[in-house]
C-alpha cells in the first residue's frame, strides 16, 4: 500500500530552556499532512505555530529543545538536532518561505545569484543552471529578464515573496511550510500569492503547511486545521466542518471576536491572553479565559477527543475524562 | 453645520521622488474630508497610498505643502508657536505600536498627568479620580494605573494610548491603526472599548486602517484611499454592500472570508507600481480591467446618492 503521509509528527514537546528554569511551551502535538494537501496551522502571537513546525523539521532555536516526539518524514525519522540530516535528506524534500520575504533575501546578491545559490547547493551544472532560474521565474508568475539582474531593494514586496518561492521551488521540495506567507502584504496582492501557491501545489502536487493568525485566510485556502492555543492543539479537522461547527470554547471565542465585512456583528471578546493563565503544568491551558472551566480543567491536560472522523477537540466537555 | 470638528480642505503633502523628478510623488493629493462630533469616519487603503501621512498631515506632525485644516471653526493649519501648541490639545493621535509612545520610566498616572499639566485639562488635586475615571472607560483595571509600561500588555498599552489622547480633552482623535499590531482577541477587546467610547464622548474620530473588517464595524463613514487620493467615499452601509469604483470592489473582494463569495468578477492586474503612474492620469489606470481612453485624464467625483461619492469616469 502507498502510504500517502509525507509528514507525520506525533507527541511533539518543546522546552524552553534556561539555567534556572525549563518551561514546556509547546505539549504534545500531533500533526499528519498527506501528499498534496493544503494544512492550515492557525493561533494567536506566542501560540507556538511557527516554533513547532520549525522544530519539526529540524531547526530550534537557541534556548528551545524538542524534549519528547517523533517526526516522520516520508516515512523516514527525522533527527530534529542534526544538520546533517538537514541538508541531505530534509533539504530535498522541504522548503521553507516566511513572512518577510524581504529580509530573506540576501540584499547584496541579485535575484538571479540568489536563485544559483540554491542551485549550487544542488550540483546542478552551469549550463543547466541559467536555464532553471528562467524556468523557476516563469513558474512564479514574473518576468525572467525584468527581474533577473535586480537586487532585492528594487523590486516590491509582492515580487519579493515571489523570488523567495522560485528559491523554495528550486529544490523540487515535497512539501512547503509557508510561515504567515502573506501577512506583510496588502489584501489584493495577498490574494493574488495565495492563489499562485494553491495552483502551484496541485501542479506539483507538493504539500503545504499554511502557518497563519487569520482564521478567514486559512478557512479559504487549506482542506484541514489545526487550531493552537497556548502550545496545546485545542481542535482539529476539516476546515469546513471545524468553521461551521466549532466545539472549543476558543475557536467559538475566535469566531465572535473577528469582525466581519459582510454583515456586522457585535464582537464578543474573549477574555485575557494566551499565557495568562496561573502555571502552565498539567491543565487545560485554556482555562482562566474559559466561561465554562470546571475544577477538572486544572487536573490533568485533556486529551484529544475524537468527535467525528474529521474532527477532533481537546476539552473535557466532550468527554475522555482521565 | 456647527457640529463639524473637523474639515480638510484640498490638502496636499506631496514628497518628491529626486532621482525621477517625474514620477508620481508619494503623498496626498487633494484630500477634502470632514469629521462631525461624535463620528467615525474610516479611512481604508493600502500601505504605501497616503493614509498615516493625511493622518500625521491633520495633527500637524508634518506640514501639509497646501491646504487648511479647520479644527472646531479655527484654522489649525495656519496656527504657529505658542497657538499651535496649545491648539494641539484638540487633535489627539492614537499610534499603531502603543508601546513606542509610551514612556518606559514613567508610570501609567504620571505619562496621564504630564497631557493635564499641559493643556490645564484638571484641576489640581483632582488628577487621581480622574485618571480613575478613564481607566474605566477605556477599561484598564484600577491597580494599572501605577504601573510602568513593561508591566502591560500589548492590549494595555494600547488603552493608555487611547487614555492619554481623552485626557487632552480634544475635539478629534486620529486613531492610526490602534489595532494592527494586536491579536484577534485583543483587537476585539480594543475595538468594542472603542465603540462604547464613541457613544459616550463627543468627540470625532478619524479611523485610519487598513484592515476592511474593521472599519466595518467601526464606521459609520468610510472613505477609500488609492494612491493618494480619495476613490471613494460615502456612508459605511451603502459602500460596503454597493462599491461602485473598481478598486474599491478588487479591494473588497479580496479580503479573506470565513464564508464562501463569489469574487471571480473584481479583480485588479499586478501590484501598485507608483512608476507606471503619472499625476494627470486615474491612478487605477495600469491596473483596472475596465480602462479606457478617457481615462487618461483623471476622473472628478461623481455624486451618487445619500452622500455616496466615487471617482471613476463609468459613472459619469
Amino acid at each position: 500500500m502507498v502510504d500517502d503521509t509525507i509528514l507525520k509528527i506525533s507527541g511533539l514537546s518543546i522546552d524552553a530552556v534556561t539555567t534556572i528554569s525549563r518551561k514546556r511551551i509547546v505539549e504534545s502535538f500531533d500533526l499528519e499532512v498527506k501528499r498534496g494537501e493544503i494544512y492550515g496551522v492557525v493561533g494567536e502571537t506566542g501560540s507556538g505555530k511557527s516554533i513547532s513546525m520549525m522544530a519539526s523539521v529540524g531547526l530550534t532555536a537557541n534556548g528551545l529543545e524538542v524534549s519528547a516526539g517523533t517526526v516522520e518524514f516520508n516515512g523516514k525519522a527525522v533527527e530534529a538536532s542534526r544538520q546533517k540530516v538537514l541538508r541531505g535528506n530534509l533539504a530535498a524534500g522541504v522548503s521553507l518561505l516566511f513572512q518577510n520575504a524581504k529580509g530573506a533575501l540576501n540584499p547584496f546578491l541579485t535575484v538571479e545569484s540568489q536563485i544559483h545559490r540554491v542551485l549550487n547547493l544542488q550540483r546542478v551544472s552551469k549550463k543547466e543552471r541559467s536555464r532553471r532560474v528562467q524556468e523557476l521565474l516563469v513558474a512564479v508568475g514574473l518576468d525572467p529578464d525584468g527581474i533577473k539582474h535586480k537586487y532585492a531593494h528594487e523590486i516590491s514586496g509582492g515580487q519579493a515573496q515571489r523570488v523567495a518561492m522560485a528559491c523554495s521551488l528550486a529544490t523540487n521540495p515535497q512539501l512547503l511550510i509557508a510561515d504567515e506567507p502573506t501577512t506583510a502584504l496588502d489584501v489584493t496582492t495577498e490574494r493574488e500569492v495565495l492563489e499562485f501557491l494553491k495552483d502551484l501545489c496541485v501542479r506539483r502536487n507538493m504539500a503545504m503547511i499554511l502557518i497563519a493568525h487569520n482564521l478567514a485566510l486559512v478557512s479559504e485556502n487549506c482542506s484541514r486545521i489545526s487550531i493552537l492555543h497556548a502550545g496545546h492543539v485545542v481542535e482539529s479537522g476539516d476546515v469546513a466542518e471545524v468553521f461551521q461547527n466549532p466545539l472549543h470554547p476558543y475557536t467559538q471565542g475566535l469566531l465572535t471576536a473577528i469582525p466581519d465585512v459582510d454583515n456586522p456583528h457585535e464582537l464578543v471578546p474573549l477574555d485575557g491572553s494566551v499565557w495568562g493563565g496561573p502555571s502552565l503544568v498539567n491543565r487545560c491551558r485554556f482555562s482562566h479565559r474559559c466561561s465554562c472551566a470546571q475544577d477538572g480543567c486544572n487536573e490533568g491536560i485533556p486529551p484529544m477527543v475524537q468527535i467525528a472522523s474529521n474532527h477532533a477537540v481537546r476539552c473535557l466537555r466532550y468527554g475522555g475524562n482521565n | 453645520m456647527s457640529d463639524v470638528v473637523l474639515s480638510v480642505r484640498n490638502l496636499y503633502k506631496e514628497f518628491p521622488n529626486k532621482l525621477n523628478p517625474k514620477a508620481l510623488r508619494a503623498g496626498v493629493r487633494g484630500v477634502n474630508l470632514e469629521v462631525s462630533r461624535g463620528e467615525v469616519v474610516g479611512l481604508i487603503g493600502e500601505s504605501g497610498c497616503g493614509k498615516t501621512t493625511l493622518g500625521r498631515c491633520i495633527a500637524r506632525l508634518i506640514n501639509p505643502d497646501s491646504g487648511q485644516i479647520i479644527v472646531n471653526g479655527k484654522d489649525f493649519g495656519a496656527m504657529s508657536g505658542e497657538t499651535l501648541r496649545m491648539y494641539r490639545k484638540h487633535v489627539q493621535v492614537v499610534f499603531q505600536r502603543p508601546e513606542t509612545c509610551l514612556n518606559p520610566r514613567m508610570s501609567v498616572y504620571q505619562f496621564i498627568n504630564e497631557a493635564f499639566r499641559n493643556f490645564h485639562t484638571c484641576e489640581r488635586g483632582g488628577e487621581r479620580d480622574k485618571i480613575i475615571q478613564f481607566s474605566r472607560m477605556v477599561g484598564l483595571k484600577e491597580d494599572a494605573v501605577d504601573y510602568y509600561p513593561h508591566q502591560l500588555s500589548g492590549g494595555e498599552k494600547q488603552r493608555v494610548a487611547i487614555m492619554r489622547a481623552l485626557a487632552c480633552d480634544p475635539s478629534v482623535i486620529i486613531l492610526d491603526e490602534p489595532t494592527s499590531a494586536l491579536d484577534v482577541s485583543v483587537q476585539a477587546q480594543v475595538l468594542k472599548t472603542l465603540k462604547e467610547l464613541q457613544r459616550d464622548v463627543q468627540t470625532g474620530f478619524l479611523f485610519i486602517s487598513h484592515d476592511v473588517a474593521v472599519i466595518r464595524y467601526m464606521c459609520s463613514r468610510v472613505m477609500v484611499m488609492y494612491l493618494g487620493v480619495i476613490v471613494e467615499e460615502g456612508p459605511a452601509d451603502l459602500v460596503f454592500t454597493s462599491p461602485r469604483h473598481p478598486y474599491t470592489r478588487a479591494l473588497l473582494a479580496a479580503v479573506p472570508r470565513l464564508s464562501q463569495v463569489d469574487r471571480s468578477a473584481d479583480k485588479l492586474r499586478g501590484e501598485l507600481i507608483m512608476s507606471d503612474v503619472t499625476p494627470e492620469v486615474c491612478p487605477l489606470l495600469p491596473r483596472c480591467l475596465h480602462a479606457h481612453d478617457k481615462c487618461k485624464t483623471r476622473p472628478p467625483m461623481f455624486d451618487l446618492e445619500q452622500g455616496h461619492r466615487a471617482s471613476c469616469w463609468m459613472l459619469e
